[in-house]
């Protein structure tokens, strides 16, 4: 079913647009979850919520890519339950991994304050790269995707991988220092 | 909240514009 049909039922409040959602997205949420969380359990449970905010959502919302909509919801989600109950349960996740990543690329001296602020940051650093090393960096902390299913759907070496997020590592930290966030 | 975890909510709010499709695995063909 097409995209704008799905947003349509959800307008409709026609309770088939979450059987739709599920059907054509489901995998796809699962994969983001189970990323996050690597527990089929608490995926499921995710991945079910997903389509209870969605439905809450819509309306007013009316999304322009329905993927990045869903996933995001499920994103948010599965991070919410990480932070809940971190250590002792999630840690086959890639989610302790990412983070230990991305504190390479940011101070703890001073705390964020303004989100907002470091949000267009972050947009304008992602849209200068490249679009190889911009799609792997969000495989990675957009989709915690693991490190060797990156190298495989790019054809390239895990050490590749790792090469090119450290690089975009080392840039984003050099970025972000010169405009003053976190130190 | 740390800077790290900020940073990884924030990255969620990525321009969804910029957002990858995630797309299955090519198969190679079997001759």
């Amino acid at each position: 079913m097409e995209d704008l049909h799905i947003i349509e039922l959800y307008w409709q409040r026609n309770e088939s647009a979450i059987k739709e959602s599920r059907t054509k997205y489901g995998g796809y949420c699962s994969t983001i979850a189970n990323n996050i969380l690597h527990s089929a359990e608490d995926t499921e449970e995710c991945v079910n919520d997903t389509w209870l905010r969605a439905w809450n959502t819509m309306p007013p919302e009316k999304p322009g890519r329905l993927t990045v909509f869903f996933g995001k919801i499920t994103r948010n989600l599965a991070i919410d339950r990480y932070r809940k109950d971190r250590s002792q349960k999630y840690g086959g996740g890639q989610t302790a991994l990412c983070l230990d990543e991305l504190g390479e690329c940011i101070g703890e001296d001073y705390p964020i304050e303004d989100r907002l602020a470091l949000k267009e940051l972050l947009n304008s650093f992602l849209y200068d790269l490249p679009d190889k090393n911009r799609n792997i960096f969000l495989l990675r902390y957009w989709y915690m995707m693991p490190v060797a299913e990156i190298a495989k759907r790019n054809d390239i070496s895990e050490g590749a991988v790792k090469m090119i997020l450290q690089r975009v590592r080392d840039k984003l930290k050099n970025y972000l220092e010169k405009e003053g966030v976190g130190v | 909240m740390k800077n790290k975890d900020i940073l990884l909510d924030v990255i969620g709010d990525t321009d969804e514009k910029l957002i990858p499709e995630l797309t299955a695995k090519k198969k190679k063909a079997v001759s």
